[in-house]
């Protein structure tokens, strides 16, 4: 019978996560036990049936689940000592902020109003109206039953009679009125907050990336929402997922020749995939349209479809504006900027095959559209090298119309 | 980590969405397989999956970058979908502690499962049968080495136990498994024996 250590000894050799030392003992252990060279043999082929069971994929829509979902939330921050310091501050600050505005907006709302009202209809401080002295225990005493009705006040004596003083005129009730409404042009910044327009507020719509199988390039639905995102002037980065990127590669370059672009690629990035080295790739080309650049992919899809396992070649594919990590991208990889707008791109219209031909037709005339293709993984400026040179010669101002794509070739899983 | 995993963090952080969005494309399979395999329905794994890069986007601030970044989404994926079985019946613990007092037995409702039979091998159909009968903790241990190859340290930070831990809890996976598979064979590990720690 083996111990607990021999057989957690062979389950470890079934792993292939032994030291050396371990190596020798299991060695040993096999030589001289047979129970252990069996134990061995059916661990080997426990572990192989559950290697061997098919890889499940994720749902396609899942991406796209998840990327609705993070969208209206922004990456947790994390709270530092500094901001934990402050703390305490930020609160009383706020409360005394609110506990000011507060104030200043009751006590400005009516007496506010008052005051002002006063200051137009009272008379002045110096007026002759000046109200008689009267004692003030008369006047808590007018307060009592048997004051004047009539509008007086009738000062009472001690023992409760009614002096006999001439009485005294109180000043009318002021009806107040309210001022002015101030005028925009007035300026007063906290009182006429009422009175700033309201502008309606914009409905932003969110740069979601679209998310296709790259293997559908080549059918209308997606060829459709192709030519819909490619619209944007400012240009697009495609990353496509693939779990053979140089096989991938190829094919992107088959793709680009079968619609007439010129494809260079980069020395050192040739070698890697004739290896193949399962590196991301990338092509850049920025002088096709968007009906040209719709052709290239379905030429993409079209001979990976071809291929017999055409998904391990090719996966998802994301498009995304491009911004400033493109231009970064681009920076670093041709040592070049990313070109600038020149206008609307789009003219609206539907890729049939009847204009797919024409487009591929309008390519190969032209005669002047390139690509390159580069390593991605390498980011070093491989501007130097002959073959992009010949691309950058090529590249000329951009012209209109034309959509600046760089396609990432990366590895899936 | 790698240097795509690293720029596309940068990216998100900064701002740039999308950016996560190729993770996900990245991972999505790997980590869906996995989550299949240990939850054996498909629905569930893909909310769990779900669940997983969310939780990831929200925490992405906190990642140190000092571990590959699909480990750090595993050791996720293993407790959000640890909880998702607790939350859909009853108590699983990581660490073989439940408030029952114990590893959970055999998981009955993942046979049941109508997608879970859809499309399968008799040979997977047999296995994903023994697979249900063992513990979450013995089945996720099966599945990160035996189906997605991580090394005995991966799985270590995967699952927040000692390496030594891995190495036993492995073997008495894959000894309840052989057992399971073939019922004739005499069991080797001792019901009673504890996981050795390092």
């Amino acid at each position: 019978m083996l111990t607990e250590s021999e057989q957690l000894l062979i389950s470890a050799a079934v792993d292939g996560e032994l030291t050396p030392a371990e190596a020798k003992a299991f060695e040993r252990l096999v030589m001289s036990e047979p129970e252990a060279s069996r134990l061995f043999r059916q661990l080997k082929e426990a572990s192989a049936r559950l290697a061997a069971l098919p890889k499940r994929t994720a749902p396609k829509d899942l991406a796209a689940k998840v990327m609705a979902r993070v969208r209206p939330v922004a990456p947790a921050r994390k709270v530092g000592s500094r901001a934990g310091f402050f703390l305490p501050y930020v609160i009383a600050a706020s409360l005394f902020l609110a506990v000011t505005a507060g104030s200043f907006f009751f006590f400005r709302g009516p007496n506010h109003n008052n005051e002002q009202a006063q200051q137009n209809q009272l008379p002045p401080p110096d007026s002759n109206a000046v109200m008689p002295e009267v004692p003030v225990g008369d006047l808590v005493a007018s307060a009592k039953p048997g004051a004047g009705e009539d509008g007086t006040v009738k000062p009472a004596t001690d023992d409760g009679a009614i002096a006999k003083m001439p009485p005294v005129e109180v000043e009318p009730v002021v009806v107040v009125q309210a001022p002015k409404p101030l005028t925009p042009e007035e300026k007063d910044l906290i009182g006429s907050a009422l009175m700033i327009e309201s502008k309606p507020l914009k409905q932003v719509e969110p740069a979601l990336p679209l998310i296709l199988s790259a293997l559908d390039f080549d059918k209308v639905e997606p060829q459709a929402k192709l030519k819909k995102e490619l619209t944007a002037d400012a240009g697009f980065r495609l990353n496509l997922f693939s779990k053979n990127t140089p096989v991938a590669v190829e094919h992107l370059q088959a793709a680009a020749r079968q619609v007439g672009v010129s494809v260079f690629v980069e020395g050192l990035t040739a070698k890697r995939i004739k290896e193949p080295m399962a590196l991301p790739y990338a092509m850049y080309v920025e002088n096709l349209t968007a009906d040209e650049l719709t052709a290239l992919l379905a030429a993409l899809a079209k001979v990976v479809n071809e291929q017999s396992r055409p998904e391990n070649i090719l996966g998802a594919a994301h498009f995304v504006t491009a911004d400033t990590p493109e231009h970064k991208d681009l920076k670093e990889l041709l040592g070049v900027d990313w070109p600038v707008k020149v206008g609307k791109t789009f003219d609206g219209k539907a890729v049939s095959e009847g204009t797919l031909k024409e487009v591929v037709a309008s390519v190969k005339k032209s005669g002047e559209k390139a690509a390159v293709v580069v390593t991605y993984a390498a980011k070093q400026n491989a501007g130097k090298s002959p073959e992009v040179r010949q691309f950058l010669e090529k590249r000329g101002d951009r012209k209109p119309g034309t959509v600046p794509l760089l396609i990432v070739v990366r590895p899936q899983g | 980590m790698n240097h795509d995993d690293r720029r596309l963090i940068a990216e998100v952080l900064a701002g740039n969405t999308a950016a996560f969005g190729e993770l996900v494309t990245r991972y999505q399979d790997r980590l869906f397989n996995v989550a299949y395999r240990v939850l054996d329905n498909p629905d569930d794994a893909a909310d769990v999956v779900q669940d997983v890069f969310v939780n990831a986007y929200q925490s992405l601030k906190a990642f140190k970058g000092d571990s590959e970044l699909f480990t750090w989404l595993y050791r996720i994926a293993f407790n959000t979908a640890i909880s998702f079985k607790r939350r859909k019946r009853g108590v699983v613990r990581i660490d073989g502690h439940g408030d029952d007092g114990g590893l959970d037995p055999e998981d009955r409702s993942l046979d049941t499962a109508p997608e879970a039979s859809m499309e399968r091998t008799e040979d997977e159909r047999v296995l994903a049968e023994a697979m249900a009968k063992l513990s979450a903790e013995h089945r996720a241990v099966l599945v990160l080495k035996d189906i997605d190859g991580l090394k005995y340290e991966e799985i270590a930070e995967v699952m927040g136990v000692p390496i030594g831990t891995v190495r036993s809890r492995l073997h008495r996976a894959r000894s309840e498994l052989k057992s399971l598979l073939d019922p004739d064979a005499v069991g080797l590990v001792d019901a009673g024996g504890t996981e050795q720690a390092e």
